[in-house]
């Protein structure tokens, strides 16, 4: 019975996701219509490009690797009832730990084959948790909304990343770029001619894990209740504030490794670029994925292949309809908008019901 | 009498800090310009989302909309061959955006945090869309000075200040606003609005109508500022141009628990704040002393520092952020 109304649930979100992304295109194709290009043509390449063939639907997974886990990252943290928009920087500080750890350490200890690529890890989870820490404190201690202090973290994160990969972690062969994760730090390519590494196996589990311990176990309930409420939590007698850090906590790790997988899992750079052109915006894009997904960290997995396959599409898009990559993100943007008014998108789809029938 | 020493301390302390750093070799005069040019933005927002917020909406989608203003703004201010012209575009179509938000926030039931996390994710993809669009150039477009909005040359004794009227639009606004919102039926009931909607709505004034006004008017003066970054303060638009001033603005309603004069108080550290990391980043004998990228991070930790601190006293409207439902 129960298992019924979990399929009759899902049903129910993925038709309201559908109807997002409907409405986001639709808006889109306004967007590119104004600017006289054509929208047809543009669609047609952004879906061929990220879906179209089998070449290209491997790099879409891919760029929806680390998506994965900065959407599993956020939505640990909704599960709470908080938007940690942090995992923008969290991602920023996993990826410079991963070089760190994976680079330096890595070659300084002589760490072999695949136990390289857990080491460069360990670091990229603990500086996103460390970054973490401080959204965390301010919320619980002082009551500061997590959007606000996270996005001040933020842009610490990117100068702090900018400071490191310029001068202490800068590659002095090439200093367009930081030093690289050592080859026993990085995961392999599964096909050859593909970006796609075994660095998505990490992350799907790591994504159905999260799962795991927000529905089974202790702490994942705490996190729940909170989320249900705080009155709630707390006549339950369960202290709001320990759970509460326990999920930003948990959050800033999988973001840091949503970092860490962008240069221990994908070819051909392995490094952080100076202009950090290379790990921006991969939170943000997670913030997305986990809004698509209703923040369960199981969907994210499917919406990060959405959203990957759009990235990936984008970059068919830009040379033969000359619309501007970037687009794909104002679509991520306009999903995100409808999908905050579920009341709007019931309308929308009683009115398609009634124009259908 | 206690608030009144209180008053003279801030402005005591602020001078001493001048007088010192001009010690330090930096010249207060256009520390001071360039701290209201970096304030006048933020003011203006603050300002508007203040009311906005007091109304019951809160709207944390401003990052996004200047961005998206200050770039569309140089394109009214180039179609227009005026960049008060231009002023007016940002205005309107953050105005726009505002009613969007405000409509959606309202009548629609929205999430207001995903709404608004959803606006600036829009932002970050529109824009850089928009300008090769527009300009056919990626990232950045300098427009002609003529369509620029000039600042006034303000004499002062032996030296010359550099100045906005925008600056002391934003001045203005903040105290008239702060007038309104304490002084008035209408600031009595938007405070209403806020606080317990239903006693408006039987009252007889329209909880949504009123919500969505303060919303536009916040989209309207965040659009301003936008448009004052890219056509007055930095003379163009790059892609990245707001750098989460958008938060630091929201940073300056909460601290100032929701009150615009206040906030343009707040308003005013930030931008001297930033005005000095800015200083010390560029300034010859200092700039060696430290990393450059580590000083440009310094207004973000200055902002969560005020806010930890002023934080602690302040209240907010009960139901601020909760989607009002007729009975």
């Amino acid at each position: 019975m129960s298992l019924r109304i979990g399929a009759l649930h899902a049903a129910r979100r993925l038709s309201e996701a559908s109807l997002a992304l409907a409405v986001g295109l639709a808006i889109s194709s306004i967007l590119i219509l104004a600017y006289g290009y054509d929208p047809a043509k543009a669609l047609y390449w952004l879906f061929y490009g990220g879906f179209g063939t089998q070449t290209v639907f491997l790099d879409s997974l891919a760029y929806a690797t680390p998506l994965m886990l900065t959407g599993a990252a956020f939505a640990v943290c909704a599960s709470a009832g908080m938007f940690n928009i942090g995992v923008e920087g969290q991602a920023y500080m996993g990826a410079v730990g991963g070089v760190v750890f994976g680079g330096l350490l890595v070659r300084y200890l002589q760490v072999p084959g695949p136990l390289g690529v857990l080491v460069a890890l360990a670091g990229s989870a603990t500086l996103g948790a460390l970054w973490a820490v401080g959204p965390a404190l301010l919320k619980v201690l002082r009551g500061i909304h997590e959007v606000i202090s996270s996005i001040m973290f933020n842009w610490m994160a990117f100068y702090m990343a900018m400071y490191l990969v310029r001068g202490p972690i800068v590659n002095p062969a090439r200093p367009e770029m930081s030093i690289s994760v050592e080859p026993s730090a990085r995961f392999s390519v599964i096909f050859r001619g593909s970006v796609l590494t075994e660095a998505i196996y990490f992350a799907v589990l790591a994504s159905v894990l999260t799962y795991l311990v927000l529905k089974l176990t202790k702490l994942g309930f705490e996190i729940r209740l909170v989320g249900a409420g705080l009155d709630v939590a707390r006549y339950a007698g369960i202290s709001t504030k320990k759970a509460m850090v326990s999920a930003y906590l948990l959050s800033g790790a999988l973001a840091g490794l949503g970092g860490g997988l962008i240069v221990t899992g994908r070819p051909p750079v392995w490094s952080i670029y100076g202009t950090l052109g290379n790990i921006t915006n991969v939170g943000f894009d997670g913030i997305g994925v986990s809004l698509i997904a209703a923040n369960n960290p199981v969907a994210v997995v499917f919406s990060s292949v959405l959203i990957g396959g759009l990235w990936n599409g984008s970059r068919f898009m830009e040379p033969y309809a000359r619309v501007s990559s970037e687009l794909s993100r104002a679509v991520i943007g306009l999903i995100v908008i409808a999908l905050s008014t579920p009341e709007v998108l019931r309308l929308v789809r009683r009115l398609v019901m009634r124009w259908k029938t | 009498m206690r608030s009144f020493v209180k008053l003279l301390i801030a402005p005591a302390a602020f001078a001493a800090v001048l007088v010192a750093l001009a010690a330090a070799g930096l010249s207060p005069v256009s520390l001071m310009e360039a701290a209201l040019l970096a304030m006048t933005p933020l003011a203006l927002a603050a300002a508007g989302e203040a009311l906005n917020q007091k109304g019951g909406i809160s709207n944390i989608g401003i990052d996004g909309i200047f961005l998206i203003t200050a770039t569309v703004a140089v394109l009214g201010a180039e179609d227009f061959g005026n960049g008060y012209a231009g002023m007016l575009v940002g205005a309107a179509l953050g105005g726009f955006l505002g009613l969007i938000h405000g409509f959606l926030s309202t009548y629609a039931k929205a999430n207001q945090i995903v709404a608004g996390i959803g606006l600036n994710i829009f932002s970050y993809g529109f824009v850089p869309y928009f300008l090769m669009a527009a300009w056919g150039f990626p990232g950045i477009r300098v427009p002609p000075k003529e369509v620029l909005v000039p600042l006034r040359v303000v004499p002062i004794t032996g030296t010359s200040f550099r100045l906005s009227e925008f600056s002391v639009l934003a001045v203005v606004f903040a105290v008239v606003l702060h007038f309104i919102l304490y002084r008035t039926p209408l600031g009595l009931r938007i405070r209403a609005c806020g606080e317990s909607p239903e006693a408006v709505d039987v009252a007889g004034v329209g909880v949504f109508r009123l919500r969505i006004a303060l919303s536009t008017l916040g989209g309207a003066m965040a659009g301003l500022g936008g448009a004052f970054m890219s056509l007055a303060w930095f003379g163009g638009v790059v892609k990245e141009i707001s750098a989460g001033r958008g938060f630091i603005a929201l940073a300056c309603v909460v601290a100032s628990g929701l009150e615009p004069l206040l906030s343009l108080g707040f308003a005013f550290i930030f931008g001297f704040s930033e005005a000095l990391a800015y200083a010390v980043a560029i300034t010859p004998g200092i700039k060696e002393l430290v990393p450059y990228h580590l000083v440009l991070s310094t207004p973000y930790v200055v902002t969560l520092a005020i806010v930890a601190v002023f934080i602690g006293r302040r209240r907010f409207p009960r139901s601020l952020g909760q989607p009002y439902v007729k009975d």
